[in-house]
This record gives C-alpha cells, sequence and structure tokens, in this order.
C-alpha cells in the first residue's frame, strides 16, 4: 500500500514538474498524459512480470520523455525523408493495422471447417513402446539370436539371452525417426512388421540383430479437435491475416499508377 | 532556466543502473508440457552444437553471413538453408540441442555499418562497409576486403570515442559501449532480443532443445593479442537484458562474479571456453590476471562457473599437442597453431591444452590451491555461418566466404571458382595453411533423462558430457570399486552401473582394500567409420623427488577381437585402409562396437589421478582430400590426407581422500 502510494506520489510529482517547466506556450511544450504512462506501465508488467519501482516510473517517464525531444528535434531537421527504416516501419504498421482489424476469435464453425481440411497438418506420428535383446554384431549375432527366440518360446527366461546394449533394453514412445537415429536406417521399417506382446524378430540394426518384445504401438492418428482447438485457431488468424494484408495491397495496387524510369530520364526531365 | 533545472531534473532521478544486471524473463513452457515426458533414468544421449554465429556476429556478417539464429535453429532441427554465396547447408541428421552464441560485443550492430540510411551508416567511418552484403557483392573476390574490413576497420570504429553525451550515458547507464560513437544501443537490443525470441519459438520439450547464450570475446591487448573467449549458457529461465562483454570488462574474473550475481538473481548460467589452443597459455594459466598467483578461491570461483571446455571445433583440438605429449602417438591431431586476434604469430604451447591443464589442476590441489581446472568436455563448431559443418565429405567451411574449396585452401586459387585466376593466375597459389588448419567439428554429446532445458543443464553441470570431431559416437564411461563381468554382461548392465559406479565427470573417492575398475563403452556413428581402439588417458601428480605432472596412454579395448599388446600398451594394427582415389574405406576392419573393464595397471591408492576416454575410429578422408578428389587435382600437400575421427569423454577423478 506504501508502495502504490509511493508510485502514485512520484507520478503526480513529475507531471507536476514537466508542467511548471514547459508552462510557458511554447512549440517545444510536451504533454504527457496519464493514459499513455498506464499504457507504458502495463506494457513494462507484461514484460518484466511485476509492478515497477517508483524509481522504475521515473525511468519509464524519462525515456518516454527523452525519446519524445529527441523525435521532434529529428523531425526538424527532415531526418525521417528518405529513411529506409522509417519507410519500413511505417509500411509495417499500416499492415499491422490492418491485421488487427482482423484479429478476431475465430467462430466455432470456422475451427471446425479448418480443421477437416487440413488434416494433415495436425497429425501425431506413430510411436513404438518396447523392450529389446541384443545380439552384437560381432559374435554370430544371426545364429544367437535365431536360438535364442526359439528357447525362449520354449519357455526360457528371456533375460538369460542377449548382450547388454548401450543404450539400455527398454524404449518408450519412440518415433520412427528417433529409432532410425538410435539403431540405423532399417529398423523402423523392420519394427513396424513384428507383432504386439510377444517376442519377435530377429531384426537388424547397425550394431547387430535385436529379438523385439513390442509392447504397444500407437498409430500415427488424427487428435481430437478439441486437443489441437488452439492451435488450429492460431492457425486461421495467421492466414487471415496474411490473406487479408494481401488483399488490402491488392486493392491499394489499383489506385496507384507506377512508373519506373530510367535514371537517364529523370535527369532529362 | 528552465533547460537547466529540467537537465537537472533528468540528473536527479537518473540511478546508475547496469542493464547487464537486470534479468528479463523468457517466455514460459507449459509445465504440464514437460511433466507428460519420459524420464529415462538409465539416460539418453543428445547431441548438439553450442557454439554458433549468425548475421549478429560482426565478423559472421562482414564475411558473408544472412542467416539469423531462427534460421540457425531450423537448420538444427534438419532443414536445408542457403547462404549468400548459394551454398547448401543442411545436416545427415537433426541435432538435439542448438545455442547460438553470437558475439556479445557489437551484437546487432555491423548491419547497420551496412545499411547507408541508418544512423550509424550515414557516418564518414562506415562508408567502406556500406552494402557489403549487397547481392552484387557476393563473390570471392571480396573475400580480401571482407578480412580487411574485419580485422582492421572495425576494430578502429568500435574505439572511436563518441560526443560528451555519449560519454555521460556510458557512465551514468555503466555500459562502456555507449561511449563509442559507432555503437547503437537499440540496434543491439534489438539483435539480443531477437536471439531470446529464437531461442524461445524453437524450444520443444522433448525433442529440441535450445538456449539463450552468447560469447564473451576478449583478448589480451596488442602486441601479445591472445584470445581468452567463452560461450556463456544460460539455463534460459531468464536471459539478461543485454550481455556482459569486453567492453564491461576483459577479465574472466570479472565475467564470473557476473554470473554470480545473476545466479543470485535466479538465473544459472556456464561459461565455456574455446579455442585455448589459440590463447597462448591465457585459458589456463596459473595466475589471477593480475598475475597474483592463483588459490583456492580462484580456483571456486572458477568451479562455479565453468566447469566444461570446448575441446575440439573449427578452429582446431585442443585436446593436447605433440610437443606436450611426446610419448602420444595420437595427439598431432587437428592442431591450429597460431593465435586467434594475431594470426601471423604462433600460440604457446603451455596453458592452452586441457590434458595439460588436468593435471595441473591436480598438481595446483596437491599444494592445498585447489583445483581450477576439474572440467569436463564437449565438443562444437563455432560456425560464423548459422548452421554446423562438421561432416568431412559435406564441409562448407566456417564463414560463408569459404563456401568454395578455393577459397578454404585445399585446391589452388582458381580451380573451382575462376574470377579467382584474374587475381592470383592459375595452377599454383593456395589460400594460407590457416584456412586448411580449420576442421569439420565438433559436437557436444550429453547423457541426460530426457531433452530439456532442465535435464540437458544439468548434466553439463555434473560434466556428463563428452566431445567428438565431428562424429556421432555413443560414449559410457564408468568407475566404481564393486563392477565385475557379470554387471556388464547383464542386459541391466547399464541400471546396474549407475547403481554401483560414477559416469563420467564424477569423482571416485578411495575405498580402502579395493581397486577401481572402469567400464568403457563405445558404438559407433551410424554414419561414421568403424572403431578401431578405446583409449584411456591417465593424468596425475607426482609428487616424488621429480615434482612434476605426468600422464599416461593405454588402449584398452581393440577392434576386430584384438588383444592390447602388454608390453607396448597399444593394439595391433587392425589394417583399417582409405583409397585416396576415391575415399573408400576397407570393409572388413574395426568394429561397430567396443566394451570393456579396465583396471589401471599403475594404479596407487594414494594419489589423486585423472582418467578419461579417448576412442578412435577407423581412418576415413580429411575434407581438404574430399574438395580436392571432386575439384580433380591433388590434395594439398603438407595438410594429412585421412583423419581419425574420435571422441572424448569427460574425465573420472580418483580422489584418495
Amino acid at each position: 500500500m506504501k508502495q502504490k502510494l509511493l508510485i502514485f506520489f512520484s507520478i503526480g510529482l513529475f507531471i507536476f514538474v514537466i508542467d511548471v517547466i514547459f508552462n510557458e506556450d511554447s512549440p517545444n511544450k510536451i504533454t504527457l498524459y496519464e493514459s499513455e504512462l498506464d499504457s507504458l506501465i502495463k506494457t513494462w508488467v507484461t514484460q518484466v512480470g511485476r509492478e515497477p519501482t517508483s524509481e522504475e516510473i521515473d525511468g519509464i517517464i524519462k525515456q518516454l520523455i527523452d525519446e519524445e525531444i529527441l523525435y521532434r528535434e529529428a523531425l526538424k531537421l527532415g531526418l525521417d525523408k528518405n529513411d529506409i527504416i522509417i519507410k519500413r516501419r511505417l509500411a509495417q504498421k499500416i499492415s499491422f493495422l490492418k491485421q488487427e482489424s482482423i484479429k478476431k476469435n475465430p467462430s466455432e464453425a470456422e475451427i471446425q471447417d479448418h480443421y477437416t481440411n487440413n488434416k494433415q497438418d495436425y497429425f501425431i506420428e506413430s510411436t513404438y513402446t518396447f523392450s529389446h535383446i541384443y545380439f552384437s554384431k560381432d559374435n554370430q549375432a544371426q545364429s544367437r539370436s535365431i536360438k535364442a527366440l526359439q528357447s525362449i518360446q520354449q519357455g526360457e527366461e528371456p533375460s538369460l539371452f542377449g548382450d547388454p546394449f548401450l543404450l539400455g533394453k527398454n524404449f518408450s514412445t519412440k518415433t520412427a525417426k528417433e529409432l532410425d537415429r538410435s539403431f540405423g536406417a532399417e529398423f523402423s521399417d523392420s519394427i513396424q512388421n513384428l507383432e504386439i506382446k510377444k517376442w519377435d524378430g530377429p531384426i537388424a540394426s547397425e550394431y547387430g540383430e535385436h529379438l523385439i518384445f513390442l509392447n504397444s504401438y500407437t498409430d500415427s492418428y488424427l487428435p481430437e479437435l478439441s486437443q489441437v482447438r488452439s492451435m488450429v485457431a492460431s492457425d486461421i488468424l495467421a492466414r487471415d491475416q496474411s490473406q487479408s494484408t494481401a488483399k488490402y495491397l491488392e486493392e491499394l495496387r489499383k489506385e496507384y499508377e507506377i512508373e519506373i524510369l530510367s535514371d537517364l530520364n529523370v535527369q532529362s526531365n | 532556466m528552465h533547460r537547466v533545472l529540467f537537465l537537472l531534473t533528468i540528473f536527479f532521478i537518473s540511478s546508475c543502473s547496469d542493464d547487464s544486471l537486470v534479468v528479463v524473463p523468457v517466455k514460459d513452457v507449459e509445465q504440464e508440457k514437460i511433466q507428460n515426458l519420459d524420464l529415462n533414468l538409465n539416460r539418453n544421449v543428445y547431441f548438439g552444437d553450442l557454439h554458433v554465429h549468425t548475421k549478429y556476429s560482426f565478423d559472421a556478417y562482414i564475411l558473408g553471413n544472412l542467416l539469423g539464429p531462427d534460421e540457425g535453429y531450423k537448420f538444427a532441427k534438419g532443414e536445408k538453408l542457403i547462404n549468400g554465396f548459394g551454398r547448401d547447408m543442411q545436416l545427415k541428421e537433426p541435432l538435439d540441442f542448438y545455442a547460438i552464441t553470437d558475439h556479445g560485443v557489437w551484437l546487432g550492430v555491423v548491419p547497420e555499418y551496412a545499411d547507408p540510411t541508418s544512423r550509424l551508416g550515414k557516418l564518414e567511418g562506415t562508408k567502406p562497409f556500406h552494402n557489403v552484403n549487397a547481392p552484387e557483392n557476393f563473390t570471392s573476390i571480396t573475400g580480401t576486403n571482407r578480412v580487411k574490413l574485419f580485422r582492421g576497420d572495425y576494430g578502429k570504429l568500435m574505439v572511436t570515442p563518441g560526443s560528451y553525451l555519449n560519454m555521460f550515458r556510458a557512465w551514468r547507464e555503466n555500459n562502456t559501449a555507449l561511449g563509442s560513437k559507432y555503437f547503437d544501443y537499440d540496434a543491439h537490443l534489438s539483435a539480443w532480443n531477437d536471439t531470446i525470441k529464437a531461442a524461445e519459438d524453437n524450444y520443444e520439450p522433448g525433442k529440441f532443445t535450445t538456449f539463450v547464450a552468447y560469447e564473451w570475446t576478449v583478448s589480451s591487448p596488442l602486441p601479445e593479442r591472445a584470445s581468452y573467449h567463452r560461450n556463456v549458457i544460460f539455463d534460459s529461465k531468464g536471459a539478461p537484458k543485454r550481455p556482459f562483454t569486453r567492453v564491461d570488462s576483459t577479465l574472466p574474473e570479472d565475467l564470473w562474479a557476473w554470473q554470480d550475481n545473476l545466479r543470485e538473481q535466479g538465473l544459472d548460467s556456464l561459461s565455456i571456453p574455446h579455442n585455448s589452443n589459440q590463447s597462448n597459455g591465457e585459458v589456463f594459466k596459473l595466475n589471477y590476471s593480475n598475475g597474483r598467483p592463483i588459490d583456492k578461491s580462484y580456483a571456486e570461483l572458477r568451479m562455479r562457473n565453468e566447469p566444461l571446455v570446448e575441446i575440439s571445433q573449427i578452429k582446431g583440438t585442443s585436446e593436447t599437442h605433440p610437443k606436450l605429449s611426446p610419448d602420444d602417438e595420437w595427439a598431432d591431431f587437428e592442431i591450429l597453431n597460431t593465435r586467434k586476434g594475431n594470426v601471423s604469430q604462433y600460440s604457446l604451447v603451455s596453458g592452452s591444452y586441457v590434458r595439460e591443464a588436468l593435471q595441473n589442476g591436480l598438481a595446483l590441489n596437491y599444494e592445498k590451491r585447489g583445483n581450477p581446472f576439474k572440467v569436463g568436455f564437449i565438443g562444437s563448431t563455432d560456425t560464423h555461418n548459422s548452421a554446423s559443418p562438421v561432416d568431412e565429405d559435406n564441409y562448407w567451411g566456417g564463414a560463408a566466404i569459404s563456401f568454395s574449396p578455393d577459397n578454404r585452401g585445399s585446391v589452388p586459387y582458381g580451380t573451382t571458382d575462376k574470377s579467382l585466376s584474374t587475381i592470383y593466375g592459375s595452377g599454383n597459389t593456395y589460400a594460407d595453411m590457416r584456412g586448411v588448419q580449420f576442421g569439420a567439428s565438433g559436437i557436444a554429446a550429453v547423457w541426460a533423462e530426457q531433452n530439456t532445458r532442465e535435464a540437458i543443464f544439468a548434466a553439463m553441470k555434473r560434466k556428463e558430457t563428452y566431445g567428438t570431431s565431428g562424429n556421432r559416437i555413443k560414449l559410457r564411461f564408468f568407475a566404481g570399486h564393486s563392477i565385475t563381468q557379470e554387471d556388464l554382461k547383464s542386459p541391466n548392465a547399464i541400471s546396474v552401473l549407475y547403481k554401483k559406479a560414477v559416469p563420467m565427470g564424477g569423482d571416485l573417492i578411495k575405498k580402502s582394500g579395493t581397486e577401481p575398475s572402469f567400464v568403457v563403452w563405445a558404438q559407433k556413428d551410424k554414419n561414421g567409420a568403424p572403431l578401431q581402439r578405446i583409449q584411456i588417458v591417465k593424468g596425475w601428480y607426482d609428487s616424488g623427488w621429480r615434482r612434476e605432472t605426468r600422464e599416461k596412454v593405454y588402449d584398452v579395448a581393440c577392434s576386430d577381437n584384438l588383444e592390447v599388446n602388454s608390453e607396448t600398451l597399444r593394439c595391433p594394427d587392425n589394417n583399417a585402409t582409405v583409397d585416396l582415389n576415391n575415399c573408400t574405406i576397407s570393409a572388413n576392419s574395426g568394429s561397430s562396437e567396443l566394451r570393456t573393464i579396465w583396471k589401471d595397471p599403475d594404479f596407487d591408492p594414494n594419489i589423486e589421478a585423472v582418467y578419461y576416454v579417448r576412442v578412435l575410429e577407423n581412418p576415413t578422408c580429411r575434407w581438404t582430400t574430399w574438395d580436392a578428389l571432386r575439384a580433380g587435382v591433388e590434395p594439398r600437400e603438407n595438410v594429412p590426407k585421412t583423419i581419425q575421427e574420435r571422441a572424448w569423454s569427460s574425465p573420472i577423478w580418483y580422489k584418495p581422500n
């Protein structure tokens, strides 16, 4: 509470000081509005995540004034003319303005529609969860793995077989790409042909042969709309914005006549 | 009167603030997303690059890089980039993590010089920079001018003082850069904010990790001009409002104090020195910056902030040097022997290589002065092209201008780039040797429970990391007192090892009556050559009458079921060959996996020692040979034609007390 009072007081004091300083009604008068200050403070709060201290508010005000002074001086000197950065900034500003104007939340129907028509953007990749028994390439991988599979099928304990694998024996919810990065290129092609919930294989990797117990496999799927709603909504917004800027430009182009002159022509003018 | 009053008021209310000490938040990821991710207690290996420059680095921009941080991250995720000179850049496999580390000093300012309409571009001094990256300037012959700009003109502008108002602002805001006539704080902040935003936008917990980071780029004054650069990697829960750079201080102690200050505010960071090889002995010297011998409090300050070093990158490998390790047949590997800021002078060997530093650390510790060099290893590239060139058969150089073999020195000028023959004639003039001493290296590997900022950052702090010369060898390293052969045969080997032993980066404390066993275990990179051998490098301090640091290299596992010769401690030759006519390698030698338990035959339970692993691949063609082969010319003389790619684990320290 004390803090807030202090802030309020210092804002008040500052505006008062400014007011006194610029009381002569000169063209150099800078008027600050509380609303302007409020919005600056709000921006500050969203950026920093807390209320500014009174010192920081002084800083904000000071920056505002400095900027305004430099800006006016620059205008007086005509520095805004032929500055490509300013040109770009203004061009950007007006396109933002157009984008802002259509920034509304898309309707339920629109969302449903976009989702249905762009399903390919929202698919979740298939994943594999499995344990494996590894047989090193350097030690008769093929024959040992086939023999081990037969023994396991006849009821022997799986943990009696194989060599330890550097990345461990259990792999959880790995995509095909992730498997290929850990095991080598054909591994994911082979694993998708295996049966679930039984020891199967062997399949080859860069490092040897593997018997696989595929615990679960989730097919690639299209998530329910409810799971990706916010993604769909922001995609619609992005699409609308780029469309509206394009459309706006299209209309404006009609009002402009464009002429390209070579420098020679300019001189002869 | 009013004006004076106004100025006084401004002066009165402005406090001496320092933006580099202000922490700004970084967009938070939904914690729920992270909690739903799998946690592998046996840890996964993740590969990344923590040293990447984009167009915001003064030198990268001048040398023709127009790609920014966002493009850099897209590259790491597997997308193809095309640099300004038209060179395609794409990885064989995506990386798991990446950090953009642009030079903090003048970050984002030099592109302003190049724009004649900007505030700085209108100043007289920036004229030579105008339009340096205009489309018509992306030609080889601009190379000489570009190098002159960044080695000469840029440095002069940086130190040109501005007006008194500039000076006043610099003093008031404790930001020396503001005092320069050729600095623009808005451009600087906007580039830094864009760097932060790119890290925010590209972070995908579980899939791809980014870090907010930058490079603290510092050299000692002329004539010595030795560099001792560090990358600063933030845990990325926040970021400083601006980076702390060489204009703030050129002393590493000040950098670490700044990191300490941010850590107290809740923002953790690591600084990672690189190119110690080019530091002229600065990075691992035994003194404070002011010349005082280092002591315990130096060791603590340094270790709090600097647990890792970059052991290999484009500009050479810093493991060791043949002069330091005359008995190590593999020491002469990717050595770049000149200084960074002063490329026509050699870099002093002592103080520049990590193996020597590990040993010196033990000597210092013996003298009760603490161990300031208890460091783990990573590799990274230091690319100035936004994209990591890590493959010998697809090397695009460290900077955009190195897009052609002629420019990188692997073939004579004019061979592939006819425009250069107008200057250099054709046939036998090469670019200088420095270019061919550059290498297609390195990669940072991290053992972490999941691919998130928290898990990877924690792994880096406990040094469960290793570095490679660009390949993706998978490497485990453990040490313990009661590991058995049986443990290693069990399918549960990894979880047993985590229970019974310490992983790379850890300390193994003495246990009376037992001798430690070391487990080394490596798998080849599926896109790389087969493995040839695993070695353990041991360092210690001999406190007897010799009073000196010692080292020894042991072969511990050999490919093709060969046995280590107990006299020479070396594997027999596995007869691996490379056909230089087409760069194919022999198909029948080398192993896809090597694994063993090793005991130190010279173990003394009372002597502190450090052990790290070096894994060697069979030889393959070096990038210079690939370049020559493709251009249809002979490989350049006096340049190694082949390379034995390798990985270096972080050490394990044996502590007798």
